[in-house]
């Protein structure tokens, strides 16, 4: 996975000790050739069934809704961190 | 209920200067630092530059919770807490543009990018901009005659701000419509011939980067409240 800490360990751990059977993985572009090799090595130590949001991922503004309606119980979003919305406005 | 989890894809190697660099960094005497956030590790960068004698300026954007790190969407003057336009120079650590750039936006004349994977120190000035400015000032000239405006909402949590949406329709003398999608696709304007001048309520990133690119012209939110007021502004910061 090249320099970047993926910190596939802690996927992995966060997965199995929950009762998650459906995980999407958001990827920004840099990183989305990783996509196969991540969903190998996920669902090879889960079993749990790994998605690849296919659109954008501008930054943590820009997490997918609507995903639970293919039963996504939890979405992990690379390459960024805590976002902090003023909900007033810019 | 969908479950959140955020992997910053950190850089596993510590971020230093080399010594080149560190050398053509020694003529000033204040720089201030940021980062993207997969190199916001900057401790060893900092105390490089102190070692030089060199003062250095640390905060963060608004939005960001990463120490030294920034958004794109902290592209105003008011983003940071400390004023790192008074340093000598601003440093940023990263390999994108898109970051720093927010930084020109905010009023910085010019900043120092250094890509701590290629090793290369490069510059990137208020030229950089120009040219999307200049189309900014074109679109604000645009809205203050247009009749008819459309204003787009996005559904991204972080990016919907649907209350400025209802508050400019409010306000606004003119014919307002009300636009909503997830990832704006600017072909599906020419759908909607009767909108003059599109309002962008998302990130403000889409005011400023994108409007080279679109085939109708578009402003920010922020700026339709007060378009004379942002004409003023872009003339005396950026033109």
């Amino acid at each position: 996975m090249g320099n970047y800490d993926l910190e596939e360990q802690r996927v992995i751990e966060k997965i199995n000790t929950g009762t998650y059977t459906k995980v999407l993985l958001q990827l920004p572009d840099g990183l989305k050739p990783e996509a196969w090799e991540l969903v190998k090595k996920l669902e090879g130590a889960t079993g749990a069934t790994i998605f690849v949001w296919f659109g954008t991922n501008f930054g943590a503004c820009d997490l997918p809704l609507g995903v639970q309606s293919l039963g996504v119980q939890l979405v992990v979003a690379f390459g960024h961190n805590q976002y902090i919305k003023d909900v007033r406005g810019w | 209920m969908v479950e959140f989890l955020l992997i910053p894809a950190y850089w596993k190697e510590e971020v230093v200067l080399p010594a080149d660099i560190l050398e053509k960094l020694s003529s000033y005497k204040s720089i201030a630092i940021f980062g993207a956030v997969q190199f916001i590790r900057l401790e060893k960068v900092i105390e490089q530059l102190k070692e030089k004698g060199i003062k250095t300026i640390t905060t963060h954007g608004k939005r960001t919770s990463g120490k030294f790190q920034i958004l794109g969407c902290d592209c105003y003057e008011d983003s940071f807490e400390e004023d790192v336009l008074s340093a000598d120079a601003i440093l940023y650590v990263g390999d994108g543009l898109f970051h720093p750039k927010a930084l020109l936006l905010a009023k910085a004349k010019e900043v120092l990018l250094y890509n701590p994977i290629a090793q290369t120190l490069k510059t990137i000035t208020k030229e950089d901009i120009e040219k999307q400015m200049k189309k900014y000032k074109a679109n604000l000239m645009k809205f203050l005659n247009a009749k008819t405006i459309g204003v787009l909402i996005s559904t991204k949590p972080g990016q919907s701000y649907l209350n400025l949406a209802l508050k400019l329709k409010k306000q606004s003398d003119k014919h307002i419509i009300l636009f909503v999608d997830d990832t704006f696709n600017y072909n599906h304007m020419e759908n909607f011939p009767f909108v003059d001048v599109w309002v962008n309520t998302a990130c403000p990133r889409i005011g400023f980067d994108d409007v080279t690119s679109m085939p109708r012209p578009l402003i920010n939110i922020t700026d339709a409240f007060d378009p004379g007021k942002a004409l003023a502004r872009i003339e005396k910061d950026f033109l």
